[in-house]
């Protein structure tokens, strides 16, 4: 019993986020924010990046550019929490970022995952409203996760540790009682 | 058993930081230069110092979590580097180096050993332009991959990692070079369109193939990673080889072979690997097509017996193939169901013989039902807690109203116990007990469970299952709230003992007090430990007095067993009378009390029960709440259990051990006999004993060591508190009392003759402590008649034993009544005569040992001498010093009479002064530890001029024999201590030899020259006699020490050289000792080197040349070797030169002429 607990206690205290979202949405660009790294030199991913935050938090960062998408679902696997990023300043793409969206939520394999919307990029002038981003996500009908929305800056670094706090708090709600 | 006492977990969290400071301030210089540049190769001895470092945290992985990227950072940016610049000559890595990749891989595959595969892979770089260079690392045999499965292992766990990649291979796959090609020809046949195939997936495929079968675990299940991992990728799945894998797959199963050789045993646990691991990791559309074909081929195995299924690794993979079809059907029911068989299945495997399978199949049980509809998770519960019931039979088999009834598990099927109370801490984890009444069966069942056990020929199983049990609990404690568990009410939980009902929570704590403080195994104690910590922490207020209850049973304080049973046992007693009831059952009934199967089990449960007696709490007159009907509480279920089931011998012992504990504790008031009763009282005296014939004390088969010890015991207590009206004041016993008290005594003696005539230590401690109460007791006649047969028996010369003489020593206790009327001057002749008897050390041992009383009996001077000769004891037989165990005895004996008579003469006080420092500094660690004790504790009454306070420290041999040497300043003590130091100095193990002689060279270096003469001279003193009685033994090590004193010239030769010279001519006198004549030799060569200017110096060297002609060559050659160096260092070259290149192992008679001229030269 004494090495089963042991390793439930190291399981107890690992998390997996996946955060998502169309390229340059400024996914990299939050992560590094976090990790208080040079938010300055961040250039298109092409790949994934995986970060851990307080030995527990494991982030990773999945591009996503176009060609990328496809293989999102290779990263499914014990998902604990989505956030899924939006730049707020980009309303061309918003239907598009919708589809992308609506199409991960209906994944079996991310379905006990909640849901952190990003509206990134807040501090740029003339964005859009949070309220227009949750109409136009479609946020309301969503019936399968939990989810939330903060609108955040990774230039800045506004509410991001609050969505953290707010996924880290949910997670541990849901595992309470298993 | 014990667990080790400190928490590792908490010791290594201490040093800890230590380690990882000397980690990284290795790490770098084990990889690169110093101007920062890669080592190609890498020090072996410096790479295993750091993974030396890292091994201590296989037990608490997570103390690495806050430095994993500090470790992993510089391990794999050596590695990328050494990718993009591989070394360029083709030199294998020299002997006692590794090259690069290997030693990376070694501290590398460490790192994953303690913290797992899928944690440390995130560390791993994962840049998609990777895949193709360390893809190429197999081809690169200079990187010695062929020679290290952990560089293979590392790297197919790199390639697994980098082909999460999302791209399509196709356009990071470069073409290869005309001519290369890769063998896949196993995927003939199975639809795949090779040629569609990037090449670099091509050559992952065959990589990942090749090490599927791999003998090494670790290769293969990086191998069946990386297969799975590129077969599920969206693009290679598209060119269709998912399909052709599986097919691949079933097909490998499929093969059988006549001999089914290793190997394809190892492919085929691969392939089995690879397909759960597309059912567990593909999407469900993806694979639940592969569900039936997978399916089938797993059953068949299973079903038709095939040979793989014989490897527990097959059948564990076999259950995990389960639980995915099961997993994958529910969630999209099709026509075809499969739930009920694999249900079956995995109910099934629970009694595996392998402990791997039983936890796989009952995770799998418990993920199956958490997605069952509830009154089918219900049944699969049902089925899993009927294990409990199969095979039990009931003893009696049928009761009759109000009769007990008590469960035999000896058939039952351990194994299945395990893998069910898994699965309940499983399902519990889950909250998959949805009912309160189905809950109130599982507690019941948790409680059976936790006290488990199956005793089989020589060792008990049942371990596991409790320890499981404890998981259950915590399961139980975490995952249901409070109001849920109590909703259950007050429950009655037979196993439990406990008529009256209790909530679930305070039922399950007591019974995890009773298990955290009696169980006999250490691991099984912590996890009731935490597991009661969970209960009481998640459900506060819930639990008697829970917080201190926690403290008390704490999880480092149940680490060993006697501190449990005692100390933590009597902790948790105290608080509540709940828990002393339930402890009291744990130590009176069933098999980790009084009952257990350890012999010391058995006494510690007697201890602890005779402590129970002395509980109080704020008492009334009310059952239990009365301090008097707890005792007789007690006495009665000893009592019953004795007459149900004393038949056993173990059970026997343990409960008349644990009636003497508790009579003792409990006679120390008047009227104790009226508290307890008659009817208890008698069947003490008659019934307890009723079952012995006497065999049971002689006969081998029979144990009779125990039963002698646990009878001898409960006589010493039952004499004790027996107080017979004529006992003390002469008054005849009452005739009412006589029958009685005869049939008692006869009884006693009869038991007690019979046991001091044993030779096991336990018992003859029990019936030597019987014996004086016995004595107490007899009239005096029978006491004369039994003192007179015992002094006969020990004097006839055939006389083997030791109890008797022992029992003699009783004689001595302070309590005179004991020998009133005892011819005492025999008793003392008889047992002075056993002291001396020769060649025979337990007797004399015995003897001594008897004259130890620490009492007023006045002792004559033959017995004062007696003891003296005990501490020269220097006896030796094939056993070897023998003698040690007297001289051991005879040191107590001193201390006995030392410190409590004091009309001893000065001179006789001097005596036992002079031995005891003696054997203070003598070479033996125990002896010379035990004699620095009693030392002390006598120097503070000694009458005679000597210090009163000694301080002789421990820190370290050096300091102790440092603080003896100042004694040497007295005059009567000097040569007893030099004598002993000799053998310490002389012939003391390594670590005693090297102390004794620093603390005796500084110590001479330190002092007079006057001092050193009266040293010198004590020397001489002890050598002579030595000598004169050929005693080996120092004369030896004495030359050895004093050569060493003369070549440093610590020893003033002016007034002792002659006569050192002399003495050490009479030790080899005739001798053959090898020895002996090459410490002569040494001793010649010291003396000849330092005797400038001595009238004696010639005879040295006239004696030493002799010896060039001795028969022995040995001899001769260290002689030659001596005579050689003193030549030269008295510039006499021309001898230095005729013994140049002699070969001194040729006959006497050719070296004759040699010896004549050097004999010329020197003499
Ligand atoms: N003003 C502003 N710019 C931002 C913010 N977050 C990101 N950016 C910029 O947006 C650009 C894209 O950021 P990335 O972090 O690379 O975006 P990404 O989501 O990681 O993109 P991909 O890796 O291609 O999926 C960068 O030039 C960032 O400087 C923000 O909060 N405010
Ligand atoms: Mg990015």
């Amino acid at each position: 019993m004494l090495s089963i607990l042991r390793k439930s206690r190291l399981k107890d205290k690992e998390m997996r986020v996946l955060m998502l979202g169309l390229d340059n949405a400024g996914k990299t660009t939050i992560v590094k924010c976090i990790m208080d790294e040079d938010v300055n030199t961040v250039s298109p991913t092409l790949g994934f990046i995986i970060k851990t935050i307080d030995y527990k938090l494991n982030i990773w960062d999945v591009g996503g550019q176009k060609t990328l998408r496809s293989y999102w679902r290779n990263y499914f696997e014990k998902t604990d929490a989505l956030i899924w990023v939006v730049d707020s300043t980009d309303r061309f793409r918003l239907e598009n970022c919708a589809e992308e969206l609506a199409g991960l939520l209906q994944q079996e394999r991310l379905l006990g995952a909640s849901l952190l919307v990003f509206a990134n990029k807040t501090d740029v002038n003339g964005c859009m409203t949070l309220d227009e981003i949750r109409e136009g996500l479609r946020l309301d009908d969503i019936q399968s996760h939990k989810w939330t929305i903060l609108p955040c800056s990774a230039m800045t670094g506004k509410n991001l540790f609050e969505g953290l706090d707010w996924v880290v708090t949910d997670a541990k709600e849901r595992l309470f009682l298993y | 058993m014990d667990a080790p006492v400190e928490d590792s977990d908490v010791m290594l969290q201490k040093v800890s930081g230590g380690l990882f400071d000397v980690f990284f301030a290795g790490l770098p210089s084990a990889l690169r230069e110093d101007d920062g540049a890669l080592r190609y190769i890498c020090d072996r001895t410096q790479i295993e110092k750091l993974v030396g470092l890292l091994e201590p945290f296989q037990e608490s992985p997570q103390l690495l979590d806050p430095h994993l990227p500090a470790f992993l950072n510089p391990l794999t940016s050596a590695f990328t580097a050494y990718i993009a610049h591989p070394p360029t000559d083709e030199d294998a890595a020299p002997r006692g180096y590794y090259t690069l990749p290997v030693a990376v891989s070694r501290l590398l595959y460490t790192i994953v050993k303690i913290r797992g595969p899928k944690i440390i892979s995130r560390f791993l770089p994962n840049q998609p332009h990777l895949l193709e260079p360390v893809t190429s690392l197999f081809a690169l045999p200079i990187t010695g991959i062929d020679g290290s499965w952990e560089l293979r292992y590392v790297v197919l766990l790199w390639l697994s990692h980098l082909l999460l990649a999302p791209f399509d291979l196709s356009t990071i796959s470069t073409e290869p070079a005309e001519g290369v090609t890769h063998d896949l020809s196993i995927l003939e046949g199975t639809g795949l369109e090779k040629l569609k195939l990037p090449h670099l997936s091509k050559r992952l495929l065959a990589l990942g193939v090749s090490y599927l079968s791999s003998p090494g675990n670790r290769e293969s299940d990086a191998a069946a990673l990386l297969l799975i991992r590129i077969s599920l990728r969206r693009d290679m799945r598209s060119l269709g080889l998912l399909d052709a894998m599986v097919a691949w797959g079933v097909r490998a199963m499929e093969t059988v072979e006549k001999q089914a050789e290793a190997r394809t045993l190892f492919l085929k646990t691969g392939v089995l690997a690879l397909l759960a691991g597309f059912l567990a990791q593909g999407d469900s559309e993806t694979v639940e097509k592969f569900v039936p074909t997978i399916f089938d081929m797993v059953t068949k195995i299973q079903d038709e017996e095939h040979e793989e299924w014989n490897s527990s690794s097959v059948r564990r993979l076999g259950m995990k193939i389960y639980r995915w079809v099961a997993s994958l059907t529910l969630a999209h029911p099709k026509e075809r169901d499969y739930i009920e068989d694999i249900i079956e299945r995995l109910l099934n495997a629970l009694g595996d013989r392998d402990t791997a399978v039983r936890l796989g199949a009952s995770k799998s049980l418990a993920v199956v039902a958490r997605k069952l509809d509830p009154d089918m998770a219900g049944d699969v519960l049902e089925a899993v807690m009927s294990v409990y019931e199969e095979d039990v039979f009931f003893d009696p088999p049928i009761a009759k109203p109000g009769q007990r009834q008590s469960k035999i598990l000896t058939a039952v099927t351990a194994e299945r116990w395990h893998g069910a109370t898994l699965t309940l801490a499983t399902f519990l984890r889950q909250r998959a007990v949805r009912s309160t009444e189905v809950m109130v069966r599982v507690v019941e069942c948790i409680v059976e469970a936790l006290k488990f056990e199956q005793r089989r020929s020589t060792f008990a199983v049942g371990g596991n299952v409790r320890d499981a049990a404890c998981y259950a609990a915590w399961s139980l404690a975490r995952s249901y709230t409070t109001p849920e568990l109590e909703a259950a009410g007050d429950i009655v939980v037979l196993a439990t003992e406990f008529e009256d009902g209790r909530k679930i929570i305070q039922l399950l704590a007591t019974e995890l007090v009773v298990a955290g403080c009696l169980d006999p195994l250490g691991n099984v104690r912590r996890a009731s430990s935490a597991a009661l910590q969970e209960l009481v922490g998640r459900h506060s207020g819930y639990v008697k007095h829970g917080i201190p209850l926690v403290q008390a049973v704490d999880y480092n304080a149940v680490a060993l067993r006697q501190r449990s049973v005692l100390t933590v046992a009597r902790q948790a007693v105290e608080l509540e009378l709940e828990y002393w009831t339930a402890i009291v059952f744990g130590l009176v009934e069933g098999w980790r009390g009084v009952g257990s199967s350890h012999d010391e089990g058995r006494r510690l449960a007697a201890t602890s029960l005779g402590s129970m007696c002395r509980m109080k709490y704020s008492d009334t007159e009310d059952g239990l709440h009365s301090l008097w009907n707890r005792r007789k509480f007690i006495l009665r279920r000893i009592l019953r259990r004795i007459k149900e089931e004393g038949r056993d011998v173990e059970i026997y012992h343990g409960c008349l051990l644990a009636l003497a504990e508790v009579l003792d504790n409990i006679s120390d008031v008047s009227g104790y006999s009226e508290q307890i009763g008659e009817d208890i009282l008698s069947t003490l005296h008659n019934d307890v004993f009723a079952k012995l014939k006497g065999n049971e004390l002689v006969n081998p088969v029979l144990r009779p060591e125990l039963t002698a010890e646990a009878t001898c015991r409960l006589i010493r207590s039952l004499a004790h508190l027996t107080r017979y009206p004529d006992d003390s004041d002469g008054s005849p016993c009452p005739t009412s009392e006589l029958p009685r008290k005869t049939r008692s005594l006869q009884l006693w003696t009869a038991i007690l003759e019979a046991s001091l005539d044993r030779s096991e230590e336990a018992v003859l401690k029990e019936a030597v402590l019987a014996a004086k109460e016995v004595l107490l007791k007899l009239s005096l006649t029978n006491r004369q008649e039994l003192l007179a047969s015992w002094c006969e028996r020990i004097e006839n010369p055939m006389y083997r034993r030791t109890g008797q003489i022992l029992a003699l020593g009783q004689l001595f206790d302070p309590d005179q009544k004991v020998r009133e009327r005892v011819d005492m001057s025999r008793v003392l002749d008889v047992l002075v005569a056993a002291a001396h008897r020769t060649n025979e050390v337990e007797i004399r041992v015995a003897a001594i040992k008897a004259f130890s009383a620490k009492g007023w009996y006045d002792f004559p001077e033959a017995v004062v001498d007696t003891i003296l000769d005990a501490l020269d004891d220097y006896a030796v037989d094939q056993r070897g010093d023998v003698g040690s165990w007297v001289r051991s005895a005879a040191i107590t004996a001193a201390k006995a009479h030392l410190t409590s008579h004091s009309d001893l003469s000065e001179e006789k006080h001097w005596m036992f002064l002079s031995k005891i420092i003696r054997i203070a500094v003598e070479k033996l660690d125990r002896l010379r530890f035990h004699a620095a004790d009693v030392l002390a504790d006598i120097v503070r009454t000694t009458p005679v001029d000597f210090p009163k306070e000694i301080q002789i420290p421990r820190e370290s041999p050096e300091v102790y024999f440092a603080s003896l040497l100042p004694l040497l300043n007295n005059p009567q003590l000097r040569e007893a201590l030099l004598e002993g130091y000799m053998t310490s100095a002389g012939a003391g193990s390594d670590s005693v030899l090297r102390a004794s002689r620093r603390a005796l060279l500084q110590y001479l270096a330190a002092t007079t020259t006057e001092h050193r003469k009266e040293i010198a001279i004590a020397l001489v003193a002890v050598f002579r006699r030595a000598v004169d009685k050929t005693d080996d033994r120092i004369t030896v090590p004495l030359m050895e020490v004093a050569s060493l004193l003369i070549d440093t010239s610590l020893l003033p030769l002016a007034a002792i050289g002659k006569r050192m010279f002399a003495l050490t001519a009479r030790t080899h006198f005739k001798t053959s000792s090898v020895s002996k004549l090459s410490a002569a030799n040494q001793m010649y060569r010291s003396l000849a080197l330092s005797a400038e200017g001595e009238p004696w110096k010639k005879e040295v060297q006239a004696k030493m040349v002799t010896l060039l002609l001795h028969p022995f060559p040995r001899v001769r050659m260290d002689v030659a070797d001596a005579l050689y160096f003193i030549a030269a260092e008295e510039g006499k070259e021309e001898v230095a030169e005729e013994m140049e290149g002699v070969d001194w192992g040729r006959s006497t008679a050719e070296l004759n002429p040699v010896v004549a001229k050097v004999k010329a030269g020197l003499c």
